[in-house]
């Protein structure tokens, strides 16, 4: 063989092998980190992901981290609640994390949460899905549908320190130090009170593509919440902001979570009070109490409809 | 296809062990095969224009040498016309019919002209100037006009250096595509490490110090001067690393197939005087247009210096325009221009060569070259002038993203570049580590192979000069 080949493979196995143990390493490295972390979303969704076994659980974005009281809603449905909520996240998150506790355990009741941008394509909630990589290589379900999201994985799911690409510093700091959460059951209190007054929006000639892939996802976890008995609410939580009219987007989310046989509670509307408000898109604690409080009874209702 | 996508991790692969099993004869065709399908990932049926182009200037290049006196000029100018008429209409047919409208409204003459709904073709501004070097070159007898129409085609088009240069000179270039070119592996070796280092500064520099400026760019009226200030610094080193780290790529993976390209990039940031940093920032294109538009107008010899410090302004001028179809890239050509003919006129005196120390030197060059990256950064002058009167009344508060990581990766990866580049000028380049010299590449791949891993941005993030 010529000399100069024979160079280049003995090149490649040596940085192959190199390269696969310091991998190994780095990544195991930061993974005792990432679990022994106390403080953060990601140590809220570490623990929900392998402990937590709640029996209603709140599925959605920041709006849902927010705007439901895990604690008002323990005390009134006399059950345990936890908040997944993540700052975010979409549909595909929130069905991942939904197969993986459904090994561990089934809930009674899911709350989840939406919003009228909620089947809208952005490749960014693709990416931003890169919070359940650390998952990715313990949890088939997980895997399998990030893969399905980013079919790119494929190249390089060998590697155990990628997951953590872009959080070595926190996963470092925070695997490091001792703290508490300030979060009530995954619930956390925006704090602040919008100043400005009510913007009304007529956006209404807006028309963004769906995504057909987050379309199967709500299907998808509506249909696994029938398959295992779970009682589903979909809601959407109030918003700071009036509409004129309802954009083509939101038609679609109710008309498909019809199909798919569910109701879409609407509470976008509810408050027209600025205190309640931090931004126009979150509740303060202020107004995640009051939200809290006043659909308490109607989770109630639907968690127990013969009382 | 871009550098930073899978597309690219498996086309380059492939298009290079073809290139090595195939037998000589056979290479070019395979690599202007390569290159059009690279080109065609963009938008495919601009690979006419390209064609085109190619077209005109190769028989172009046979007339000019085959013809003498005016008629050997008149097929330059023919192919010179032509081959800018293409790049005319498609980057700046609507930028003066942009004025065109606003002259003929502001004199209040109600008659406006359409603007083109066209997308520019990717690296036109790039291919357009390799082609013109070409006939230039030929005119000037520096070279033999090509008549393997595939192999000047494969000059225009050879894929690492298709859309965003170096912009190279038929001299360089065309003869390597007919040589021999067995695989060595210091060839790999040094090219592997080459793009290596040109993914850490595209992906681990460039797109994480792009976040932060572009969310304060973007909304430059809702920030403070402070903020200004930071992302202007940070988009010093963005720009730089985009452009620097594509060229880097390009060059390590032309090295990997034997094919030298020329050096683009030489740590302009270390430079100690604006003179310094255009020698050695975007070099090829510097070089081009002191070869075809300095040195035509006659260059530095002539005997009024203001003709040559209108030659140099010029000069900066058409660069800045050649940049984009926008006021704000002309003033920057132009600023740089200022900068360049103060720094003639004033001719620095012995103390400042002397006893002003080269960081504060390197310091006054960097502000100067961040002034004007505020124009090339900027939508529109008016922007840039805000920009500029708002970091002249600096304070308030300094923009923190909500994820405070992503500051610390942008400082981490700025004080990283500048690292290396220091040690590389000081250390690596003066062979002070001939000892070492194996033991030390190894581990450096290896460092930037995880540094990648771990700090890189992977959202497929657009390199700058593709627009151009």
């Amino acid at each position: 063989m010529n000399k100069e080949i024979q160079k280049l493979l003995f090149f490649f196995a040596k940085a192959i092998l190199i390269v696969i143990v310091l991998d190994f390493a780095l990544g195991k490295g930061l993974e005792i980190f990432y679990n022994r972390m106390s403080v953060g979303e990601k140590a809220r969704a570490n623990y929900f992901i392998r402990k937590d076994l709640s029996d209603v659980i709140v599925f959605g974005s920041s709006r849902a981290l927010y705007h439901y009281h895990a604690g008002v809603l323990a005390d009134s449905l006399q059950t345990t609640v936890y908040n997944a909520g993540r700052s975010n996240q979409t549909i595909l998150y929130h069905l991942a994390l939904l197969k993986t506790i459904l090994k561990r355990h089934t809930p009674k009741m899911v709350i989840l949460d939406v919003n009228e941008e909620e089947l809208v394509k952005s490749q960014k909630k693709y990416e931003l899905l890169s919070a359940l990589l650390p998952y990715c290589h313990y949890d088939e379900d997980i895997r399998a549908l990030y893969r399905k999201a980013n079919p790119g994985y494929g190249f390089w799911s060998w590697s155990r320190s990628l997951p953590y690409n872009s959080s070595v510093f926190a996963t470092l700091y925070r695997g490091i130090t001792r703290g508490k959460d300030n979060d009530i059951h995954g619930f956390l209190n925006h704090d602040g009170v919008f100043k400005d007054s009510l913007k009304t929006t007529d956006n209404c000639a807006a028309n963004y593509p769906l995504d057909p892939m987050l379309e199967q996802s709500f299907s998808e976890f509506v249909a696994l919440c029938k398959a295992r008995n779970i009682t589903l609410f979909v809601s959407v939580s109030p918003r700071f902001v009036q509409y004129k009219c309802r954009r083509p987007e939101y038609e679609a989310l109710q008309n498909l979570a019809k199909q798919d046989g569910v109701a879409i509670h609407d509470y976008e509307d509810l408050y027209d009070d600025g205190s309640y408000f931090s931004d126009p898109s979150h509740l303060n604690s202020k107004g995640a109490l009051a939200f809290s409080k006043s659909i308490a009874p109607i989770l109630k209702a639907s968690l127990h409809p013969q009382q | 296809m871009l550098f930073n996508s899978v597309s690219f991790l498996l086309f380059f692969p492939i298009v290079t062990l073809i290139y090595f099993l195939l037998p000589h004869r056979w290479r070019w065709l395979h690599l202007l095969v390569a290159s059009c399908v690279f080109y065609m990932f963009f938008v495919p049926y601009y690979i006419v224009i390209l064609f085109v182009t190619i077209l005109i200037d190769y028989f172009a290049g046979i007339w000019i040498e085959r013809s003498e006196g005016r008629k050997k000029k008149r097929y330059l100018l023919f192919s010179i016309i032509s081959t800018c008429l293409v790049l005319f209409v498609f980057k700046y047919y609507n930028f003066f019919i942009d004025n065109f409208n606003g002259v003929a409204h502001l004199i209040g003459w109600n008659y406006s002209i359409e603007a083109l709904s066209i997308i520019l073709p990717i690296g036109l501004s790039f291919h357009t100037f390799q082609s013109l070097s070409y006939v230039i070159e030929v005119y000037r007898g520096k070279q033999k006009a090509e008549t393997n129409f595939g192999i000047y085609s494969l000059y225009v088009m050879y894929y690492p250096q298709l859309v965003a240069g170096p912009i190279e000179r038929p001299q360089n270039l065309l003869h390597q595509f007919k040589r021999q070119n067995p695989f060595r592996f210091q060839n790999f070796y040094r090219g592997a490490r080459l793009m290596l280092y040109g993914f850490f500064m595209k992906l681990v520099v460039a797109d994480r110090l792009s976040i932060y400026v572009d969310t304060v760019y973007t909304n430059s009226d809702k920030h403070s001067g402070i903020s200004l200030i930071v992302a202007t610094v940070f988009f010093a080193f963005q720009i730089y690393c985009d452009f620097a780290g594509y060229s880097a790529i390009a060059i390590g993976a032309s090295r990997i197939m034997g094919i030298g390209l020329m050096t683009n990039f030489r740590r302009p940031y270390l430079s100690s005087s604006i003179g310094e940093f255009w020698r050695r920032w975007h070099i090829s294109l510097s070089t081009w247009f002191k070869d075809y538009v300095f040195i035509s107008m006659g260059g530095s010899h002539l005997k009024n210096k203001y003709k040559v410090y209108f030659n140099l302004m010029v000069t900066f001028l058409i660069s800045g325009f050649w940049h984009g179809a926008n006021w704000t890239f002309v003033i920057w050509g132009g600023l740089n221009g200022f900068y360049l003919v103060v720094e003639r006129a004033l001719r620095p005196g012995q103390v400042y060569t002397r006893y002003i120390p080269k960081f504060l030197k390197m310091l006054y060059v960097f502000v100067l070259i961040c002034l004007s990256w505020i124009f090339f950064r900027s939508d529109s002058l008016t922007q840039a002038l805000y920009i500029l009167n708002k970091i002249g009344h600096p304070g308030g508060k300094l923009f923190l993203p909500p994820d405070p990581e992503i500051m610390i990766y942008c400082l981490l990866s700025i004080s990283m570049i500048l690292f290396f580049e220091v040690f590389y000028e000081r250390v690596y380049a003066r062979r002070k580590l001939s000892r070492f010299y194996r033991t030390f590449n190894h581990a450096f791949m290896i460092f930037l192979f995880f540094i990648v891993l771990l700090f890189g941005v992977f959202d497929g993030g657009q390199f700058i000069y593709f627009q151009f």
